[in-house]
């Protein structure tokens, strides 16, 4: 693009007006995720020492970087599989509160590998999806090169909450899911190895059952 | 721009940041033009630099590489959309190809370019164009938001709409169904 944009003849009002069009058109201002320049430079530089300076990989080999993505998300393909199958007894609704503003507040018990950890949940509603705030107590910090990680699930399917860790406190957690289906109305705590295999481990320390608030 | 490919082609990370701020924006619009959703338009254009990378042997120095990443952008997000759009349930219906009908190759390509110009304005320039085209705003609300002078505001706006008035200039005569040459990029 031009340095010197005042030697450039100035655009007239028909001119203005079919730029105002084009700059108008959906898509074009919106920005790419923050996170994709850092993932791309590590993917191209993990696979460039992989391939140890040899030819690189066929063009359109690249299935695993989209499947990891679309993992991420509240996906409803997510299947639970035989190693991350909700391998502890989901506790029974235990509803706590219910707040004026819509809110829900249950409590999750610790399992068998965290018998006595606890949490309080409050459950809300928004326009965003659900808001989950835990209080959680007696479990310690995840080790490192693990996370802790929360689950919205239905039995056939399971949704991130996102992920904490707990090695600077006991302050409340703010978690989203994407879920608005009632059916969906297990929660539940896992220890999850931070890598990228994003299908929840199984190795659950907190769970209970919820009921999801109505859709705002 | 050859010692640059020649980087990016060795996986040069900072080759490969230069390459993908020069083009990210443009290629995300591509892939949202067609796939529609966020998180889909992400994978495109993840896939489209990687892809671009793992091809950049066969990519001759001399060319462009902005209307090579358009065809790889394209293309990855075309697939995306096929691959998305059929269902692929086990025990259900076999999978069924459902039509795509992505938008077409000359208006994601003038999408594209719209992309690469407003990424070319300087940054000041930039934000007076997008509050005023995007959002609306006057040049009063303009400059009491970003905190400048009316003039300032005017003169950038002026700039930026000479510098984009040239660059797309070659977008003026084109209706949707006639068919675009790539052209080498004005700039």
């Amino acid at each position: 693009m031009s340095d010197r944009p005042d030697s450039l003849p100035e655009p007239g009002d028909d001119e203005l007006a079919r730029l105002d069009d084009l700059l108008t058109r959906d898509g074009v201002w919106d920005e790419p995720a923050r996170s994709l320049e850092d993932e791309i430079v590590a993917a191209i530089a993990a696979e460039s020492r992989s391939t140890d300076g040899g030819e690189a990989a066929d063009v359109g080999e690249v299935a695993d970087l989209g499947e990891r993505r679309r993992r991420r998300l509240a996906s409803p393909e997510r299947v639970l599989g035989a190693a991350a199958a909700v391998a502890f007894v989901v506790a029974g609704v235990a509803l706590l509160a219910s707040g004026d503003d819509g809110s829900t507040t249950f409590a999750l018990s610790g399992t068998d590998a965290a018998p006595d950890a606890s949490a309080e949940v409050e459950v809300s509603a928004t326009p965003a999806g659900l808001k989950l705030v835990l209080d959680v107590e007696d479990l310690e910090g995840a080790p490192d090169g693990y996370v802790y990680e929360a689950w919205v699930g239905n039995g056939d399917v399971a949704v991130s909450a996102g992920t904490f860790h707990l090695r600077g406190g006991d302050a409340p957690i703010e978690l989203w899911a994407g879920v608005t289906d009632p059916s969906f109305e297990q929660l539940w705590i896992t220890v999850e190895p931070i890598d990228d295999d994003l299908a929840p481990s199984g190795d659950a320390r907190l769970s209970g059952t919820i009921e999801m608030p109505a859709d705002e | 721009m050859a010692d640059l490919i020649e980087r990016f082609r060795a996986g040069d990370p900072d080759a490969v940041r230069t390459v993908y701020r020069e083009h990210a924006g443009a290629v995300h619009t591509v892939a949202y033009s067609i796939v529609r959703n966020r998180d889909l338009a992400a994978d495109v254009v993840q896939q489209t630099f990687v892809k671009a990378w793992r091809s950049a042997s066969r990519f001759e120095g001399s060319r462009e590489l902005t209307p090579w990443l358009y065809s790889i952008a394209r293309n990855t997000a075309i697939d995306m959309l096929r691959s998305e759009m059929k269902p692929t349930r086990g025990g259900h219906a076999p999978e069924v190809d459902v039509g795509v009908e992505p938008e077409t190759f000359e208006r994601s390509w003038e999408r594209f370019e719209i992309r690469r110009a407003i990424d070319a304005l300087p940054e000041t320039e930039r934000e007076v164009v997008r509050r005023s085209h995007l959002l609306g705003h006057t040049h009063e609300a303009i400059a009491e938001q970003l905190d400048i002078p009316i003039g300032t505001v005017k003169s950038r706006s002026a700039r930026a709409h000479r510098r984009l008035a040239a660059a797309l200039a070659h977008l003026a005569n084109q209706g949707g169904d006639d068919d675009v040459q790539l052209q080498e990029d004005p700039r």
